[in-house]
């Protein structure tokens, strides 16, 4: 009796503790604080939690509609809980203020809010999905003018790890358990694992790839080992040029004719052109966006520009969603730029992610923000060399599908010559004032490791520093958090001879 | 003679460094055994430095302290704390204007540094996944040999050819240098193969931050006689005789930069 008392009272006094150490803290803050930055902290925090009560309250409608089975799915589907806690989200915004914390709040609330509408309609329709191997823009468009579901393998894998980075060990550790190569991707490892375990959501038809080695080996798995119809769309290697771009077009008209003759999916050329054009409409926002990135300061910086993206791209390409939040951050830009300001009071240096972001530590950008004054500026997975798309004709649109999936951000790495994972680095670096490049070491890539001296040489010749971080974007226990900000640290302080804005940033 | 009195303190995974300068240049170094306090380790070297010299009692009488050290390893009490690479880089530009690359072999870690023409550092790659080629790594191999360090250096030094040994991990390598021996493989030999195998694990990381004359190698690793010659062999550019002891070079630069504050 005498020990509970004590852990009760120990608690009751240990809250009490802590009750009163941050009373003692607000206080310093109002005393210390001007009234107008008081108002606006108190403007932004009415933001996040106003945010965080949609999303949960979109959510919660979303999901009450597959009623009672929602249990079974979370039973069927662990992963899925991981889209629950959305806290990792919403930490996202700590440090940031005003208008780019409205636009970070946006693209976190965009993608939150889609995200779990798509899992309830993947969930209840399986004779409609269409499992997809790696980034669905263009066959996303393709799928849902067809009335089918689009569903990205890689999706769930990666929107877990930015929740919670630990949330794919074990299916990586399942697909290696169950024989694929331990310096395989982990990405694809991840979605390999969560097959292996027979938690991969029901399909109708599965579209393989050849992006990458690890697409090549899932395709084969997929092929060998699920009993329903599976297409491989094999890209040209050198593909930007006229005669690859006319050939793979004829081959996503061959999968459109495989999908209606092998699953419910019916095209319909009307909707798809109607579906480019809202896409359209939406890049339209996005390559606006990034002309405002031009200005020095970035007007918006980090997620506003690589998440928001990631977003668009993988849940809602050609969805009126993907519109409504990049003209947001349109607007969110504009208002910077008319006050003269930029996302990073503290801008001191533009980056570019090049290679894809680090989905474990994606605070990483964060932290360099709020430490060393780094906007991130752009970074490849957003780039976009195919634009709009032409929906004047079924030929037009297929070719440009074909040209989608061609230019796709793994795609680059991985196809073709160097020059098409070189140049456009360059390019942005030329015409953003960009003056470091931040590049993930993704220790399964072995395309990018092979371009890592000719990228390294190469801005060398410029004299652009280029800090590469070795990691494995999907799985703590290559790298941990300590060393990937260490390594940063130790590059801005040694090499770029910065002095920290502040010793310790806030943690998420 | 000046009363300042400045320190460097290099906090490593394997010792612990200090050094104690005035306008006269070092007058006080001391290597210790690192503990597992890094606040511990710093107390030990400084104050085995301290001892040495006349007109310092404590710590506190420095008119400055800058410390560093392994990852970021600090020393809690310092005015300062620099980045290791930084240190490392000023220590060696300091003994010659010229090292425009340095190769730091410690005991955990390489690291590669290459300097500016005014001794500022333009870019670093580190082997921080493995101990394979670092101090560890001689230790382990040494005791396999049944000998001291400084004996196993010298041996390679006396062999006519070398048997390759794998570079990968130090695991393996330690497997398969048993197995070396157990088929009578001559030593020196052997040994040659183990310093080659770390000479080619510095040149890679060297070539990574691009390798250019002069070059350098510091930390406790630089006194191994065979790998400097396995090195010097490998990327054809004399490495340089540092003015002190290479494995100071970090607390050195600390107690520099320290000066210059």
């Amino acid at each position: 009796m005498k020990s509970i008392n004590s852990v009760g009272e120990n608690t009751i006094v240990s809250a009490f503790e802590s009750v009163k150490s941050r009373a003692a803290e607000f206080w310093k803050y109002l005393r210390t604080t001007d009234k107008e930055s008081i108002v606006s902290d108190i403007i932004d925090t009415w933001l996040l939690w106003k945010t965080i009560v949609k999303v949960y309250v979109r959510a919660v409608k979303t999901l009450s509609k597959r009623g009672p089975r929602i249990i079974l799915d979370f039973k069927k589907y662990p992963y899925l809980l991981y889209a629950v806690d959305l806290r990792s989200f919403f930490r996202a915004v700590r440090g940031r203020k005003g208008v780019y914390r409205k636009s970070i709040l946006k693209t976190l609330e965009t993608m939150a809010g889609v995200c779990v509408e798509y899992f309830v309609e993947a969930l209840s329709n399986p004779d409609r999905v269409i499992y997809f191997q790696g980034s669905i823009a263009g066959i996303s468009e393709l799928c849902r003018a067809m009335g089918l579901i689009p569903y990205s393998d890689l999706f769930m894998p990666i929107l877990s790890v930015l929740l919670n980075p630990h949330s794919m060990e074990k299916y990586i550790d399942f697909a290696e358990s169950s024989g694929i190569p331990a310096d395989s991707c982990s990405v694809i490892k991840s979605a390999q694992g969560i097959f292996f375990k027979g938690q991969e959501f029901k399909a109708a038809a599965i579209i393989g790839n050849n992006m990458c080695e690890g697409q090549v080996n899932a395709s084969l798995l997929y092929r060998k080992m699920k009993d329903i119809p599976l297409f491989t769309l094999a890209a040209p290697n050198n593909f930007k040029s006229d005669r690859a771009e006319e050939w793979f077009g004829k081959e996503i008209m061959r999968l459109v004719e495989w999908l209606e003759e092998n699953t419910p999916g019916r095209m319909d050329w009307d909707r798809l052109r109607e579906i480019f054009e809202e896409r359209n409409r939406a890049v339209e926002a996005e390559m606006e966006l990034w002309e405002m990135m031009r200005l020095q300061p970035a007007p918006l910086a980090s997620e506003a520009i690589w998440l928001s993206h990631l977003a668009s791209a993988n849940l809602m390409s050609g969805a009126k969603e993907a519109t409504e939040m990049f003209r947001t951050l349109v607007e969110c830009a504009k208002e910077n730029m008319e006050k003269g300001v930029g996302a990073n009071p503290n801008e001191r240096y533009r980056a570019v992610i090049w290679n894809p972001p680090m989905a474990v530590y994606w605070h990483v950008y964060r932290y360099l923000e709020l430490k060393w004054g780094v906007s991130v500026i752009h970074e490849s997975l957003a780039y976009n060399e195919v634009g709009f798309v032409d929906s004047s004709s079924k030929e037009s649109m297929l070719r440009d599908v074909g040209k989608l999936l061609m230019n796709a951000p793994m795609a680059i790495i991985a196809r073709g010559p160097a020059a098409y994972y070189l140049d456009p680095l360059f390019s942005i670096i030329k015409n953003w004032g960009v003056n470091l490049v931040l590049v993930s070491d993704h220790v399964g890539c072995k395309s990018a490791a092979a371009m890592a001296g000719m990228l390294r040489e190469r801005a060398r010749q410029e004299g652009i520093p280029v800090v590469r971080v070795p990691i494995d974007i999907m799985d703590t226990r290559f790298v941990s958090k300590d060393e990937v900000f260490n390594k940063l640290d130790q590059f801005m302080e040694t090499v770029m001879k910065a002095e920290p804005l502040r010793k310790k940033v806030p943690a998420v | 003679m000046s009363s300042a009195y400045y320190g460097g303190c290099d906090v490593g995974s394997t010792t612990t460094k200090a050094v104690i300068l005035n306008s006269q240049g070092i007058i006080a170094r001391s290597i210790v055994p690192s503990k597992t306090d890094p606040e511990d380790s710093a107390n030990a070297a400084l104050e085995g430095a301290i001892q040495k010299v006349n007109g310092l009692a404590r710590i506190q009488d420095l008119v400055c302290l800058v410390g560093t050290g392994y990852g970021r390893t600090e020393v809690p009490f310092a005015d300062k704390n620099i980045s290791e690479l930084s240190c490392h880089a000023m220590g060696a530009f300091l003994c010659d204007p010229k090292i425009k690359s340095i190769v730091d072999i410690g005991g955990q870690d390489i690291k590669a540094i290459s300097l500016n023409e005014d001794g500022s550092l333009c870019d670093f790659a580190m082997n921080d996944k493995c101990a394979a080629g670092t101090g560890r790594f001689f230790e382990a191999m040494s005791r396999v040999f049944g000998m001291e360090l400084e004996e196993f250096s010298a041996l390679s030094l006396e062999a006519k050819r070398s048997v390759p040994i794998t570079s990968q991990c130090s695991v393996f390598a330690e497997s398969e240098v048993l197995s070396l021996i157990a088929k009578k493989v001559p030593p020196s030999e052997i040994a040659l193969g183990i310093q080659e195998s770390v000479a080619q694990r510095c040149y890679t990381l060297l070539r990574r931050v691009g390798l250019r004359e002069k070059v350098a190698i510091t930390g406790g690793c630089a006194k191994n006689a065979g790998l400097v010659a396995a090195l010097t062999k490998l990327i054809k550019l004399d490495i340089v005789q540092l003015s002190i002891d290479p494995q100071l070079m970090g607390a050195f630069g600390a107690a520099i930069f320290a000066q210059r504050r």
